[in-house]
Formats: C-alpha cells, sequence, structure tokens
C-alpha cells in the first residue's frame, strides 16, 4: 500500500509539471484554436534560463535563490510566448489554420534548433539550488522537499490562475474571447490584449515548470521539451482541449498514469502511453472529458 | 433529364412523404413536437414560422442529419428517419440550405457534374483508368449539365468558380445542382433570403417552372410572405416546434394564431 | 568526378519520392480536406515492408528475375500501407479538422514505435543490408504512375467527389456522396502511394532506421503541399522538388541549415500562406 501511495506522490508531482504545460495548450487553443506547436519549446528555454540565472547567483541562500531562478524564467517565458505571438502568430490572424499550424511549428524548429547553437547540444546541469532530502515521512512513503515545492508552487500557480480567470476583468475578457472573437468585439474586448495576456500567462506557466523540473531532472538540453511538450498537449486533449480545469485534470492523470505504468510494467512503454491515451480518447470522447461536445449548425 | 412523369397518376392517394408525430429536442429546447404533415407527388407545399419555429429542423430531420427522437418519416412508405443523408438523397428528396452550401472552390459546371455522382454506373477504378464505357458515360453526363445550366441561364458562367457568383445566381445554381440529382421530392430552405424584389419574381417563376416541368413535389419554407402566398396552394405555419395553422393562402391570412404568431396578441386587421 | 554525379543521382532520386509522397499526401489533405499528420507512418510501413521481403526473400524467390521480385516488394508494401490507412481511416471518421490531425499524428507515431520494438527489422540498430534495386528509372517511372492515377482520379465526376468533401461534407451527403467511403478511399490509395515512396526510399537509401519516420517527416511532407498549393498536383511536384534541393543547398551552412529551414516556413507562412501556386483556401 505504501508502495502505491509512493507512487501516487511521484504521479502527482509529475502530474503538476504536466498540467502547468497542458495549461498554456489549452488556453491557447481557446483564445485561437491553434495548437502551439512551440509551447513545448518554451519550457526547455524555461529550464536554460533558470540554468544561467542560477550559475550566477551566490551559491547560499538556497531557497531565495530558487525564488529568485523561478521568478526571472517565469517573466522570460512570459515575454518570450507574447513576443512570438506578436511576430509569429498575429500577422496570420486571418489566414487559414493550417499555416499558423505550420508557423508554430516553424517556431517550434527555431526554438529547438536556434538553442542548439546558442547554448550548444550538449546536455547541462542544472546547479543544485536545492539539496533534495525527505521532507515528509509517514508509513513509508517519503514525500521529498523538492517534491512538495514542485507541488506547493504548481498549487499557488494554478489558484492564482483560476482567480484571474474567473475573478478579474482579463479574466472574463479572455472566457469571452474564447467563446467568441467576433461576439468579444462586438462588446468592446481589445482582442489582441487578451491574446497577448493569454501567451503572456500560459509561457509563464510553462516556464515555471521547466524550472522546477530542472530540480528534480538536472539534465536539460535544448530538445528536452518536445516529449513533455507532445505528454502536456495529449494530457490538454484528454481533459478536453480548451478546458481549463480539463487541462489540470489531464495532466494529474497523464502524470499519474505514466508513472504507474513505469513502475508497475514497463518503462520501455512509457512514451508510447501518451499516444495511446491520445487516440483511445479521440476515438471515444474528443472533446475530451469535461469537454462539450458542439454540433455544427446545419 | 428524365424525371418521374408517370408514377403520379395511379398511386394518386398515396402520399409521397409523410411525417408522422416526429418530435427532438436539443437539450431542453423542444424543437419540434408531435409535428405531422404528408406530402403527394407534385405538390407544392409552404412553412412558414417566425424565427426559431423549427421549419429547418424540420428540414433536417427529414433530410437525415438528425434522427427525430420519436416519430416516423415515410417516403413512399419505407422509413427514412435513421438513413443516413446521402441514402435518403438517393432515395429522391434533394434540398439546398438556409445559408448556401455550395462547392465554392469548383466551378458552376463541376457543382452539377458532381450531383450526377450517384447515377454514374461505372466504378471509381474504370474512371481513374480511363476506360471507354466510364468516359462515355461522363460525357453523356456532362452534356446533360450543359442542358441544365442552358436551361436554368448559368451557362455563360459555367467555368466561373461558385464563390465568384452573384447572391441570386448562388442561390439558383444551389438548386440547379439538387435537380441533377434526379429526385422526387425537393426541399427549399429560404430560398428567397436576401434577395431584392426582382430576384424574388424570378424565383417565383423559376419555382413554377421546375414543379410543372419536372412533376416534383417541393417543400418550401420561407420568409418572405409574399412569396410563398404567390406561390404555395397549401401552407403549414409552425410556431414552437408546433403546427398552429394549415390551409391556403386566404385561410392562413385570415388565421388567428397565425396572426397572434407574428403580430402578438392585439387587435390588428391584415390586408 | 563520378562521387560527385553519384551525390546528384541521389538528391534527384530523392526528389522522385518526395513527388510520390507529396502528391499522395496532397491527395488525402489537399484534394479531400482530411487533415493528415501521420504520413511518415504510412511510408515507413511500406518501406520496412518491402525491405524485410527483399532482404528476407532474397534467397527462397531467387528464381525470380530481380525486377518483378523488387516490383513484386514494392507492391506487397503498398498494400501493407494501404492497410495501416484503412485502418486508420475508419475509427477516425467522425474526427474533423484538429482533432483529425491530433489522431493521424497519434497513430504516426504509434506505428513508428511498434516498428521500432520489432527486432527482426533491427529495432533501434537500424534495418541494414538492404539490396539497392531502386534507381532513377524505377523511381521516376513510379512518380509519373503516381502523378498520373492520382491526377486521373481527381479528374473522374466520381473523383471529384472528394473534392466536394473538402468543400461541404454536409452538402456533399445531400447529393447522395457517401463521404465515409470516400474518405476512407482517399486514406487508403494515399497511403498506397505513400508505401510505394517508402519502398523506394528503402531500396535507395539501403537502410532503414526508425528515426527517418517521425513526425518532422510528416511535417517536411506537409510543408511541401503546402508550399506548392494544396490540392495542386502541379504544386507538389515543384515544392517536393525545391524542399528536397533546400537542404543540400544549405548544407554548406551546417548548424545553421535547420535554423534558416524554420525560417523559411514561418516567413513562408506569412507571406504567401496559399503557396506559390495555391489558389483554394483551406480552412
Amino acid at each position: 500500500m505504501s508502495e502505491f501511495l509512493q507512487q501516487l506522490v511521484n504521479g502527482l508531482t509529475w502530474g503538476s509539471i504536466y498540467a502547468l504545460i497542458a495549461l498554456g495548450y489549452t488556453m491557447v487553443y481557446g483564445v485561437l484554436r491553434l495548437i502551439n506547436f512551440a509551447h513545448g519549446d518554451v519550457y526547455m528555454i524555461g529550464a536554460m534560463t533558470g540554468y544561467y540565472v542560477a550559475r550566477h547567483l551566490p551559491s547560499h541562500f538556497s531557497e531565495l535563490n530558487f525564488g529568485i531562478v523561478l521568478g526571472l524564467s517565469i517573466i522570460a517565458c512570459a515575454l518570450l510566448g507574447a513576443l512570438i505571438e506578436r511576430v509569429a502568430y498575429r500577422p496570420l490572424r486571418n489566414a487559414p489554420r493550417l499555416s499558423m499550424l505550420i508557423t508554430a511549428i516553424g517556431v517550434s524548429l527555431f526554438l529547438e534548433y536556434g538553442g542548439q547553437l546558442l547554448f550548444g547540444a550538449d546536455p547541462k546541469f542544472f546547479p543544485e539550488l536545492i539539496v533534495s532530502r525527505p521532507m515528509f515521512h509517514f508509513d513509508g512513503v517519503i514525500i521529498s522537499n523538492i517534491q512538495f515545492i514542485i507541488l506547493l508552487v504548481s498549487f499557488i500557480l494554478m489558484i492564482s490562475l483560476r482567480f484571474i480567470v474567473l475573478n478579474t476583468k482579463m479574466g472574463k475578457a479572455m472566457r469571452a474571447v474564447a467563446f467568441s472573437q467576433t461576439a468579444s468585439q462586438f462588446v468592446g474586448i481589445n482582442v489582441s490584449s487578451v491574446i497577448t495576456v493569454t501567451f503572456l500567462i500560459g509561457s509563464g506557466l510553462a516556464g515555471a515548470a521547466g524550472v522546477m523540473v530542472s530540480l528534480s531532472n538536472p539534465k536539460i538540453e535544448p530538445l528536452m521539451g518536445i516529449m513533455p511538450g507532445l505528454k502536456a498537449f495529449v494530457a490538454a486533449v484528454l481533459g478536453g482541449i480548451g478546458n481549463i480545469p480539463g487541462a489540470l485534470l489531464g495532466g494529474y492523470l497523464m502524470g499519474i498514469a505514466e508513472t504507474f505504468v513505469t513502475a508497475y510494467i514497463s518503462s520501455t512503454y512509457r512514451d508510447a502511453l501518451a499516444f495511446i491515451i491520445l487516440i483511445v480518447i479521440l476515438l471515444v470522447k474528443p472533446t475530451g472529458l469535461l469537454g462539450k461536445t458542439v454540433k455544427e449548425k446545419v | 433529364m428524365e424525371m418521374n412523369k408517370n408514377v403520379v397518376g395511379a398511386r394518386c392517394n398515396v402520399p409521397l412523404l409523410e411525417i408522422k408525430n416526429c418530435s427532438l429536442s436539443f437539450g431542453g429546447i423542444k424543437a419540434l413536437t408531435s409535428f405531422s404533415a404528408s406530402l403527394h407527388a407534385g405538390e407544392l407545399l409552404g412553412v412558414i414560422g417566425p424565427n426559431g419555429a423549427g421549419k429547418t429542423t424540420l428540414f433536417n430531420i427529414m433530410t437525415g442529419v438528425y434522427p427525430p427522437d420519436q416519430g416516423e418519416v415515410l417516403l413512399e412508405e419505407n422509413k427514412i428517419q435513421k438513413l443516413l443523408p446521402y441514402e435518403i438523397n438517393r432515395l429522391g428528396v434533394a434540398r439546398t440550405f438556409q445559408n448556401i452550401r455550395l462547392f465554392q472552390n469548383l466551378s458552376v459546371e463541376e457543382n452539377v457534374w458532381v450531383a450526377y455522382h450517384q447515377h454514374l454506373k461505372s466504378s471509381l477504378m474504370s474512371a481513374t483508368f480511363r476506360f471507354k464505357k466510364a468516359l462515355r458515360e461522363e460525357e453523356k453526363r456532362k452534356k446533360e449539365a450543359e442542358d441544365l445550366l442552358k436551361l436554368f441561364g448559368l451557362s455563360d458562367q459555367k467555368t466561373s468558380l461558385a464563390k465568384n457568383l452573384s447572391y441570386g445566381d448562388q442561390r439558383r445554381l444551389e438548386i440547379v445542382r439538387a435537380l441533377a440529382t434526379e429526385p422526387k421530392l425537393l426541399l427549399l430552405d429560404e430560398p428567397a433570403a436576401g434577395m431584392n424584389l426582382t430576384e424574388k419574381n424570378e424565383l417565383t417563376t423559376l419555382i413554377r417552372r421546375i414543379q410543372s416541368e419536372y412533376h416534383l413535389a417541393i417543400l418550401l419554407i420561407e420568409h418572405d410572405m409574399g412569396v410563398v402566398m404567390n406561390l404555395c396552394p397549401r401552407i403549414i405555419v409552425m410556431n414552437y416546434g408546433e403546427i398552429i395553422a394549415e390551409g391556403n393562402p386566404q385561410q392562413i391570412q385570415t388565421h388567428p394564431k397565425v396572426i397572434e404568431a407574428y403580430l402578438g396578441k392585439k387587435n390588428v386587421t391584415t390586408n | 568526378m563520378s562521387q560527385i554525379n553519384a551525390y546528384y543521382i541521389q538528391i534527384i532520386c530523392l526528389i522522385g519520392i518526395n513527388i510520390i509522397m507529396a502528391v499522395s499526401l496532397n491527395l488525402i489533405n489537399g484534394i479531400t480536406g482530411q487533415f493528415s499528420l501521420g504520413h511518415a507512418g504510412f511510408m515507413a510501413i511500406g518501406a520496412y515492408t518491402s525491405a524485410a521481403i527483399t532482404v528476407y526473400g532474397h534467397d527462397r524467390f531467387a528464381f525470380l528475375p530481380e525486377n518483378i521480385f523488387f516490383i513484386l516488394a514494392l507492391l506487397i508494401g503498398g498494400i501493407f500501407s494501404a492497410l495501416a490507412g484503412l485502418l486508420v481511416g475508419i475509427p477516425t471518421l467522425r474526427l474533423r479538422g484538429d482533432y483529425l490531425a491530433i489522431a493521424t499524428l497519434g497513430f504516426g507515431e504509434i506505428i513508428r514505435v511498434i516498428i521500432l520494438n520489432l527486432d527482426f527489422v533491427g529495432g533501434a540498430r537500424g534495418f541494414g543490408g538492404i539490396p539497392e534495386y531502386a534507381n532513377f528509372f524505377w523511381i521516376y517511372l513510379l512518380a509519373m504512375l503516381t502523378v498520373i492515377v492520382i491526377a486521373n482520379l481527381v479528374r473522374s465526376i466520381k473523383g471529384k467527389a472528394l473534392l466536394a468533401i473538402r468543400e461541404d461534407e454536409i452538402a456533399a451527403e445531400s447529393i447522395g456522396i457517401n463521404t465515409s467511403q470516400y474518405k476512407i478511399i482517399a486514406f487508403t490509395v494515399g497511403s498506397f502511394f505513400a508505401g510505394i515512396g517508402g519502398g523506394l526510399f528503402a531500396h535507395l537509401n539501403t537502410y532503414l532506421h526508425t528515426n527517418s519516420f517521425t513526425f518532422l517527416k510528416s511535417i517536411e511532407f506537409i510543408v511541401m503541399i503546402v508550399l506548392g498549393g494544396l490540392g495542386s498536383l502541379t504544386g507538389s511536384i515543384f515544392a517536393a522538388a525545391v524542399l528536397t534541393l533546400l537542404p543540400e543547398l544549405l548544407r554548406g551552412i551546417g548548424e545553421w541549415r535547420m535554423i534558416v529551414y524554420s525560417l523559411l516556413l514561418i516567413l513562408m507562412m506569412i507571406l504567401r500562406p496559399q503557396g506559390i501556386l495555391g489558389n483554394k483556401k483551406w480552412k
């Protein structure tokens, strides 16, 4: 039983990472109907930014260092996301959706190979900002301080997002734009601002995920965003693409499923699991667990 | 084009189309409630009603877009309410759409060619490998398409893309395309929408002509009172998914429930 | 000198194969409007199937003249790919737009992972020792056949049903077109030719690794048909040539190659989203 709970904790930790990335996918899809292929690479940039910032900090006060690194990475990624939207996606606002998709792929490739050129293709080792030690210990289940931090920070970020979406004017505007861009314009919402904010938030969350994952998996390299990006995307589809609580649900389910498959079945099928989940959900309920089916008006 | 010139006489008393007690709800909204009606071969029936009365829903259950929750739709005594749209068309029901659904990036003639699809006996493979028989059949149908377009005044524009046609011409093309499938029953969904007076008159003439030349049964949804009263000898009035009146134009125009539905409960005189 | 010639011939052969890939993908995406992101998977099946036949069946079928043996292997590869197309096309019938794209992406990756785990075709080490049966003649003969067959398909009235489905599925159904049947035909025929292309690739390269058939490869083909214009077969041919040459021309700049490629992608979309020869919009 304790083994089961331990895996559950591990799964929830990974789930937090996937959920944070999935949120970015789902929010951008909600307002632009775009699958932002470059999102996983923003997560990578978060890790890379964190790496370079961390290397220039004095090595005492590790928790404070972590805070600084996290904050700066979030800001850097948020700005990067907004920049990408402004430069690559906004010009295609009225073009066929396929064009935006291909542009997103172009941006993704640019970040990956540009990253290889800029940072070097070899993996780097994220400085140990926080030394891993057990924090909570009960019944044979250990929660390390790193896991606790990931869960806590993710929780805080998610609650903040919920507050923004439900209680602020901008949040209402975001929901309106996700429902209908045209109608939003008619009620005076500045759709472009809303889209920019969506990218700011979504990319910031991805950056946070990138830094936090590096705490426990310090080996980082420019192509590290591909698989987690893909899995987080599947998680977003699982929960219902465009649906924010869905992204959370999907992310945690993905993290838990992956952990359990690795622990109890085999690790070689870990990556295939995401695709299997993808196919199953698309064949059974394509709109996702929390999504609503919208019928085309004839 | 050969159409049903024969069957009408012998089976005049059996309706071509029968809708029996059809109901359909979308979530909590009752789009159609126990709707029943029948249509004979060669008849022209108009369906009117305020927005949201359920008119297009009616078309949609007749053409297999949605199955009704309850009730049946019978075409020549065959149940069609659970069939797929393409199957229903192959049995002889063609339709036009409220928002024109032409194949925008295909030419005018290509739009009509595709409608002959189901009547082509040669397979896709024989057409791909350009067997003589397949090619001859295609030529024959292309000629028929040409004649049809000429008949309806669209043959000058036959190579223009459908999306480049004027609005009135697009509506006409949609009707021509539907006719090319050689139907027994033609459903027209607000064909006069967005037309000016001249275009409406042309449309009225067109529909009368189609009815007399092809002996089609026609079911017409329309908002425009002038067109309907002018054209249809029998009219059904719907509101909130139900029939509130049925009769000829005079009866409908003076029917209190109809007046109420359109103008509200007041003492209003109609002209 | 002969080394340089061999290099050029290799490129030209690769262009021929990519023409087959682009045109077959265009049938599914550009002509029928079904957004498929898994074309590399069908290519892989054709490649590995035909290679397995020529490698393992070499002795058993030594009585056959080499050419016949090769063509048979290609055909069987194509048929297996077509079957895969059927298997992908049927369950995804009710999916639209983005959902279909994601599903086909998933299928493509699953195919790749399955092949990766098959030891008898090399697994993670790759599959080598494939006889070099493919040459300029075979490749361009099959490329021409592919283009002619698909062009004739679309020219025929029955074939235009595919275009109708792309333009408006609901209207297509309303004029008696069995859209499900035709979507499956598009997937099956498209993947058949992708399998032929894969088989040719295997016998040109003489070595196969699943890394050549990732999602990125599917994207390369998508870029080709978008650049050439969705629905335009001549455009696909042209774009296949250009986009096969481009990485080679950029080879001189080493690490910057992919960066320039990705920037070109972005610029092309921003400046001319309908492609060079395209005029049909895809929503």
